[in-house]
């Protein structure tokens, strides 16, 4: 077995366990630098990535496992791209870290253990592998979200996390099972061939349901969405970030995955219900956002509706929507990031991140007023910023197949409304930013230089992508060229 | 590199390095902003006085390629058709540049944000990539939101700027799925103009796809121009916003959904367009009559004006639904022509407020004798928008009246009487209870424009609508060939032109009779497949 | 009259119509043009001055105030009082249009911007708060909720 090919993970659970190691021969005053040394590294880890692991040509991607481990272009694709984000969201933590009481540097090395889970989600080519990525994830994501042991709201966050984590994990390894001793094989390239005999059985279509339920749950779409506010609200401000960002496009990959790898021929009889998920998410995840006041909360309800909008290129059922879905993506993590660089940083002195606590920040700090409302901006799809590009291309995919079926036309309207509602809550934070009467500090707001680097990172990230769209594009295109 | 290219670089440029200077250097910042749109202004005159008006196709073009797997391109040239509504968005936003004397705290934002509209919509109208059009216009989204909720004036204007910026996204998000739709049906793979028209007279879309796309279309970039019933966001959105945005919003952002219709939906779906075109003209009276009672009964005057403005986009949409060469010809007149009054009047309004505080036409009174240069020019404007000969604005409606009365007599007549009477009425009304009557105590103090800079935005303007009035050809030369080669799959056949009267030699009468070219006739020769009301 | 006599309208002709007409031999020949091309029209034009000065010698030559009025009794009346034609207009076209526009205003503050915008941004958000009101903090209800929605999607794909 090629051991290099697992030379991601590998470096990121040694870094992790590195960590924790240097961690015990640390004084406590020093242990907050960690944070940089951990992001160092995975910079270093996402350098090698980018310069030594080539993208292998079509139909010669690396197997390990026995085929349970696949190093494929989609593969590759979202392994830099974790990497990217777990890169900022350790940026983040170490201007969170005085916030944390205790086990900093496990905070981080927690961090670095949910990013190798994801790594392994990106190269799931098995059940098996699958369902141990996921719950590496989640798991860890468990003790992330009720890390602040102080706060009455991380504790119930990561409670209610665990709980409805448990439910979706119960529901999905029962669904594996279905599946599997029905076809006896737990790989998606055996089960691309043995679905086809399966697609009218209503137990296998059963496991089927179950396990998107699973995934579903991930990705917090309707129905599966119930845990999003609660949670992204009592988390702590970098963890409620990873878990917009890192955990939402594992579920995507892997979602991509199984539909389109695994069982592909009863993927294509379901746009209907795909377009269902779809619109119920986009249109709940805007309309509960519009009275909310708590920012993490707000940014919670805005992730249903993005993921209804990434749902919508998986439910076009075609390469360009699948390559939207990853386009979009890519522009989602700086957009998301920023927004979360800044709630963690200006609002640092206030307990709870009401919206009210942004007012005058344009006063106070220019930079970060200027991040927000382009983070803003993109989400609500906005040129010249990523989030336009992505939301053009997903509308281009579905509209490419509406004049096979009509319903794509209903879904696409729909997905306008939601557009158009969530332009008044985007709107309604730029506006307390630059001119909510309510200004009561004045302050100037310091800025510390790794984070200026990381908010300068995203900024160039959601211009780039928003300007110069071809070069991720054909990246994009390219990666999904490893499902069929 | 395409002077278009500098045209719209200019200010999108300075806004970049506007950045870069402290917020408390007010001089440098007000300097870099009026010498970028003065250098856009100079640009597109010397393109306006260079263009071939016989030359076919696109001028100073520059293309280049932007994503190549989706045919995206940014692509920009101008026409007969754009040329004109170029040179007008270049001198609006540099008379809107020079008025904002008035903003006195945070320069920098506001600068950087009227740079930034100003770019978007150049690039807008010398767009000709369906994807830049529409990039070019979302750009000025977020800095309208801003400057009307940062700058504005009134208790009403966090109301009316989500308004503005909700009511105009949905138009505009229209809009886009019709564009896409265009691109998925037309099967071309491009989103150029060009190669678009080129490839859609040689394979029409099916009358079920056109039929689909074009409403939306209509629709879309109707909400954009303040069609009627799309139109209330019109009024409280201008009366709220700073002088400079609304120059800008009223003057030229709004003539990009016309722009649309005629550059695109006219020429890429033509058999939906003649359908269609009826119930426009139908709603075009709503805009003519709607609008101007509306503002008969208005007290404040920016919502007059507001409401006077969506009264004038009736002209543009009689003029389109028209379908002839005389009828589009007089719309994009109209458009260039209503630019400049809308830009002049919302400038002098925001001098007014500048000087007294309120725009209640109840509460003001007798300012042509403090105010003689700004009320001449006041008074100026309400005649222009009157359609007083002399100013581009006739020319404009009338060109838009015959080339109407050949498609709708019905529509025509009442339309002539809305534009004349109606806008009479309420103009008048408005300027004689602002400008004559006695002058109330509170405002014995108020100065007149002081010098010639204070002054040069409304000279600018006025000169234009004069120009423009007493000489149409230098617009009408360039928009007609234009317009009968671009827009020509969506056009009526032309009705030759009878000779003059002023001609001396007396019509022969034994020469061959030119065809009967009448609607009747035409259709009897099957011209019209479909019913064609008006 | 200078104008028309310094031939302006050949200036501007090119304005309006792209051929100018042809130009006459000499200027007296300009000046006689007009009554060659359009005899009766040019002829009255003449007549009128002609009587109109006469009639004005006559009347007002010697004259101390407007002999006029007098002479046309209740025409001239109707004259100074512009043949009640503004009453007419203020009664009709004006009360007609300023009722009008009553109703039009009416109908954009109240079923316009009323009911059409402010109705559709006051639904939305009304939906909006209701439907937050799922998230009722419970887990156990949550959990409930989840169950549902699999029971939901597995409704929807098996039947």
């Amino acid at each position: 077995m090629n051991t290099l090919l697992l030379s991601h993970e590998l470096l990121v659970l040694a870094l992790g366990l590195g960590l924790l190691l240097v961690d015990l021969w640390l004084p406590l005053p020093a242990k907050r630098k960690l944070g940089y040394v951990a992001a160092l590294g995975t910079g270093l880890i996402l350098l090698y990535s980018l310069v030594c692991v080539r993208v292998p040509p079509e139909g010669a991607a690396g197997y390990a496992f026995s085929q349970m481990y696949v190093l494929d272009g989609l593969a590759l694709f979202f392994k830099r791209f974790f990497l990217l984000a777990a890169l900022l969201v350790l940026l983040l933590s170490v201007e969170f870290a005085d916030r944390i009481t205790s086990g900093l540097s496990e905070y981080y090395a927690l961090v670095l253990f949910a990013l190798a889970g994801m790594l392994f989600a990106a190269s799931a080519n098995n059940f098996t592998l699958l369902f141990a990525a996921l719950e590496l994830i989640t798991i860890t994501f468990y003790i992330l979200t009720s890390f602040q042991r102080h706060r009455v709201a991380s504790l119930e966050a990561g409670v209610k996390y665990l709980v409805i984590g448990a439910l979706s994990t119960a529901f999905m390894v029962f669904g594996i099972a279905l599946v599997y001793g029905l076809s006896h094989t737990l790989s998606f390239d055996g089960l691309a061939r043995a679905a086809g005999a399966l697609g009218g059985n209503r137990v296998f279509l059963f496991g089927l349901v179950l396990i998107l339920a699973g995934l579903g749950f991930k990705i917090a779409v309707v129905p599966f969405q119930i845990w999003v506010p609660d949670v992204y609200q009592g988390a702590p401000v970098p963890t409620t970030a990873f878990l917009a960002i890192g955990s939402k496009a594992a579920g995507f990959v892997l979602l991509l995955r199984v539909l389109f790898l695994a069982v592909p021929d009863i993927t294509a009889h379901w746009p209907h219900l795909l377009m269902l998920l779809s619109g119920a998410s986009i249109l709940y995840g805007n309309l509960c956002a519009i009275p909310q006041r708590n920012l993490k909360r707000l940014l919670g309800y805005s992730g249903i509706a993005h993921a209804g909008y990434l749902l919508l290129g998986v439910a076009a059922l075609s390469a360009a929507g699948r390559a939207a879905v990853l386009y979009y993506l890519s522009g989602y993590l700086f957009t998301v990031l920023a927004a979360f660089t800044v709630i963690c940083v200006a609002l640092r002195q206030v307990d709870g991140e009401d919206l009210g606590a942004l007012a005058g920040l344009h006063r106070r700090s220019p930079l970060l007023a200027a991040t927000m409302t382009l983070a803003m901006a993109s989400f609500a799809g906005i040129p010249p910023l990523a989030g336009f590009f992505g939301k053009f291309l997903l509308l281009k995919a579905v509209l490419e197949q509406a004049p096979a079926c009509a319903a794509y036309y209903y879904l696409t309207f729909l997905a306008l409304a939601g557009i158009v509602i969530s332009l008044y809550y985007y709107f309604n934070v730029v506006r307390v930013i630059y001119w909510s009467a309510n200004a009561t500090d004045l302050s100037p707001i310091p800025v510390s230089g790794p984070i200026r680097l990381a908010i300068y990172a995203c900024i160039a990230g959601m211009l780039y992508l928003g300007l110069f769209p071809g070069g991720i594009l054909n990246l994009a295109t390219e990666a999904v060229k490893a499902l069929p | 590199m395409s002077p278009l290219t500098y045209i719209l670089g200019w200010p999108l440029g300075a806004a970049i390095v506007l950045l870069l200077v402290p917020r408390t250097f007010r001089p440098v910042i007000r300097g870099i902003a009026i010498l970028a749109t003065l250098m856009a202004a100079v640009l597109a005159v010397k393109m306006f006085l260079r263009f071939d008006a016989a030359a076919a196709g696109y001028q100073f073009e520059q293309q280049v390629a932007w994503v190549r797997s989706l045919g995206l391109s940014y692509h920009v040239g101008v026409d007969g058709i754009n040329v004109g509504l170029v040179l007008m968005g270049a001198l609006v936003a540099f008379a809107a540049a020079c008025v904002s004397w008035e903003i006195r705290e945070r320069e920098k934002e506001f600068y950087l944000l009227l740079l930034v509209m100003t770019g978007g919509i150049l690039g807008a109208f010398a767009a000709l990539d369906l994807f830049c059009f529409y990039f070019f216009h979302e750009l000025a989204l977020v800095p309208t939101f801003i400057m009307i909720g940062v700058w504005g004036r009134g208790e009403q204007k966090d109301y009316a700027t989500f308004q503005i910026t909700l009511y105009l996204s949905l138009g505009a998000l229209l809009a886009l799925v019709g564009l896409i739709a265009l691109y998925v049906q037309a099967g071309a793979g491009t989103f150029d103009i060009p190669q678009l028209a080129a490839h859609l007279r040689a394979h029409p879309l099916s009358p079920g796809a056109q039929g689909f796309i074009f409403p939306l279309l209509l629709f879309g970039f109707g909400i954009l121009v303040s069609l009627w019933p799309f139109h209330t966001w019109a009024p409280p959105g201008y009366s709220a916003a700073p002088s400079a945005t609304a120059m800008l919003h009223a003057g030229v952002l709004k003539k990009f959904g016309l722009y649309g219709l005629i550059r695109i939906a006219l020429p890429l779906l033509p058999d939906a367009a003649r359908d269609w075109m009826p119930i426009l003209a139908w709603l075009c009276l709503g805009n003519l009559f709607y609008g101007g009672w509306v503002a008969m009964r208005q007290k404040d005057f920016n919502r007059l004006v507001g409401y006077s403005s969506v009264a004038h986009m009736g002209f543009v949409f009689l003029g389109i639904a028209a379908l002839n060469l005389v009828g589009i010809t007089g719309a994009v007149l109209v458009m260039i022509a209503h630019g400049f009054l809308a830009a002049l009047t919302f400038g002098l309004s925001g001098y007014l407020y500048q000087q007294t505080g309120t725009l209640e036409i109840a509460r003001l009174g007798g300012l042509l004798r403090r105010l003689p240069f700004i009320g001449a020019a006041l008074m100026m404007a309400a005649f222009a928008g009157c359609g007083l000969p002399g100013f581009a604005n006739f020319a404009g409606e009338i060109t838009v009246f015959f080339g109407a009365w050949q498609s709708y007599r019905l529509v025509t007549i009442l339309a002539c009487w809305g534009a004349l009477v109606i806008g009479a009425v309420y103009m008048l009304r408005a300027i004689r209870g602002l400008l004559h009557g006695p002058l109330p105590e509170a405002w014995a103090g108020v100065a007149d424009a002081p010098h010639l800079w204070r002054k040069a935005p409304f000279l600018l303007l006025l000169a234009s609508l004069l120009i423009f009035g007493c000489y149409p050809r230098l617009l009408t030369d360039k928009i007609k060939p234009a317009v009968s080669e671009k827009v020509a799959p969506a056009l009526a056949p032309e009705i030759p032109a009878r000779p003059g009267i002023l001609a001396r030699p007396a019509p022969d009468r034994d020469a061959p009779q030119p065809p009967d070219a009448s609607p009747a006739a035409l259709r009897r020769a099957g011209a019209f497949p479909r019913n064609s009301r008006g | 009259m200078a104008g028309g006599l310094l031939g302006w309208e050949r200036l501007y002709a090119r304005q309006l119509c792209a051929a100018p007409a042809a130009a006459p031999a000499s200027f007296l020949g300009d000046l006689v043009a007009p009554f060659l091309h359009a005899p009766v029209a040019a002829g009255s034009g003449l007549l009128a001055v002609l009587i109109g000065l006469a009639a004005a010698y006559g009347l007002y030559a010697r004259a101390a105030q407007d002999p006029l009025p007098g002479m046309l009794g209740a025409l001239g009346r109707a004259m100074r009082n512009r043949f009640y034609f503004d009453e007419l207009y203020q009664a009709t076209v004006i009360r007609g249009h300023d009722f009008l526009a009553r109703v039009a205003d009416g109908f954009d503050r109240w079923i316009l911007a009323g009911v059409a915008v402010r109705g559709t941004h006051g639904t939305t958000e009304l939906a909006g708060r209701a439907l937050r009101l799922l998230q009722t903090g419970n887990l156990q209800t949550y959990a409930l909720l989840f169950a549902l929605g699999v029971g939901l999607i597995l409704y929807l794909v098996l039947f």
